[in-house]
């Protein structure tokens, strides 16, 4: 039996840089692209010294949100694949967790199946992800060289990229309430921003599936 | 006031290309050194610093040479799509219908060249802006012709009000047609109509021009459903986490039954 109080790993720090990295790097590049975006945004463009700048900070942060999964994927490659792989792994226990999910998430208590080191929501998060990133590096790159590519292609990149930061936006709206204010997440909060460690005894509540196979009972 | 704009006879152009470097002079358009590929047009395209070039079109007919120039600027279209993508609304247009751009309003995002039916706003990477023609408005303003009808030895630019050219453009053309029967007026009903009009001798394609200019399904739909409408999805994301915020606490939905909550750290 592990204490209850004991403190178990749960992400790896360099799980936590990237996502550190990719925290940060979509905040700022979806303030600067904002001021590129739309009038309504007018009151921000001081904050990047003028539309010019807001273009600069987007594409430096661009490349910066590019390497460092890039880097990631180099250097621990199975990190990568073993995280999608969990995220494809779908049973009954995700399906009832996703269907039981809209009450717990306006409050009701309900008994979740056991779950994953990610929950079934945390891997349609961990699938929709990768793709929303991948369409917002490949069109972006289509956008920032446009005289690289054919003209057919630019209006397609743009609406692409328009697509991709509209769903991942408001991805990241339910990810970072779900990963940090909502009732019981405190903890997965500090396993992503602080040490990576979690209680253990939350971690078992959580993660059970997960806890079993790397902690034992 | 009437819409404005120049008629450009094809058929009276020999391509001395004064038009050409009128424009870059009024506009201060440094040159762009070019190789030759084989042909007498030095200009191949547009570019940040290129708002009008002569196109030399040669084709082979009954073992003759034959050369259509055309010369290419923005078309100044009465519906411009580029004004309406802009998202800062930097393209407006002028009284006389001129499509102008506010320089501090641009921010070089690009979005008015994939909208432009005719693919002629460019990037200058130097100044961070899209650039085009703008027909001069400062100087029609001060009631002085466009820089490049104004060069124009031979009149094949005529500038006036949109409806006379029209006439006139028709005219041109019913003579022209005894001896080119593909003879046409473009800009009269392309991309919704255009001030910058055309006597073309023959088809335009063997001007260079599209032969009907329009901005791409995509680009419209882009414009008209995904940017106005798709943002409401991160509002819609945004609000429902609100709301899960104060119902699990405030409101205590479905807490009335079970006061007392075991796993209280657990599960909030």
């Amino acid at each position: 039996m592990a204490d209850s109080e004991a403190r178990v790993e749960k992400t790896t720090p360099e799980a936590r840089f990237v996502h550190w990295s990719h925290t940060i790097t979509w905040f700022i590049m979806l303030l600067s692209g904002m001021v590129l975006y739309s009038p309504w945004w007018h009151w921000l463009t001081p904050v990047f010294g003028g539309a010019p700048h807001a273009d600069l900070v987007h594409k430096f942060f661009a490349v910066i949100f590019i390497a460092v999964p890039l880097i990631g994927l180099i250097v621990k490659p199975r990190s990568f694949v073993d995280w999608m792989k969990t995220a494809v792994k779908w049973g009954k226990d995700e399906i009832v967790f996703m269907m039981k999910f809209p009450l717990d998430f306006i409050g009701f208590k309900v008994d979740m199946p056991p779950q994953d080191g990610i929950n079934a929501g945390q891997k349609i998060n961990s699938l929709l992800f990768p793709i929303v990133g991948l369409g917002l590096v490949l069109s972006g790159i289509v956008m920032w060289f446009t005289w690289r590519f054919p003209p057919s292609w630019i209006p397609i990149a743009y609406i692409v990229h328009d697509a991709c930061w509209i769903i991942g936006t408001a991805q990241v709206c339910f990810h970072a309430y779900l990963g940090s204010l909502h009732p019981g997440s405190g903890e997965s909060f500090w396993a992503m921003f602080g040490d990576g460690k979690v209680k253990a005894s939350w971690a078992k509540h959580h993660h059970a599936k997960w806890y079993k196979r790397v902690y034992g009972d | 006031m009437a819409n404005k704009g120049y008629l450009v006879d094809t058929t009276k152009c020999i391509g001395c290309r004064g038009c050409v470097v009128a424009c870059k002079n009024w506009n201060q358009l440094s040159a762009e050194p070019s190789k030759f590929t084989g042909s007498y047009q030095t200009i191949k395209d547009f570019s940040g610093n290129t708002f009008t070039y002569i196109g030399f079109n040669e084709y082979e007919e009954n073992g003759q040479m034959k050369w259509f120039f055309t010369k290419r600027q923005c078309m100044h279209c009465l519906d411009p799509a580029c004004a309406k993508i802009c998202p800062q609304k930097a393209l407006s247009k002028t009284d006389t219908g001129a499509v102008v751009r506010d320089m501090s309003k641009c921010v070089g995002c690009q979005y008015c060249a994939a909208a432009c039916p005719f693919h002629v706003p460019r990037y200058n990477a130097k100044i961070v802006k899209e650039t085009k023609c703008s027909l001069c408005s400062e100087r029609v303003a001060e009631g002085a012709l466009p820089a490049c009808v104004k060069a124009c030895i031979t009149g094949a630019l005529k500038f006036d009000d949109r409806d006379k050219l029209l006439a006139l453009a028709k005219e041109r053309v019913s003579s022209l047609k005894a001896t080119n029967p593909q003879a046409t007026v473009y800009g009269e009903a392309e991309a919704g109509g255009t001030n910058v009009l055309y006597v073309l001798a023959d088809l335009p394609s063997k001007y260079g021009l599209p032969g009907n200019p329009q901005t791409s399904a995509v680009t419209q739909a882009w414009k008209n459903y995904v940017k106005p409408y798709a943002p409401w999805l991160i509002a819609l994301t945004a609000a429902g986490s609100l709301f899960s915020f104060f119902s699990t606490r405030v409101l205590k939905v479905g807490q009335a039954a079970q006061t007392v909550h075991e796993e209280e750290k657990l599960h909030g």
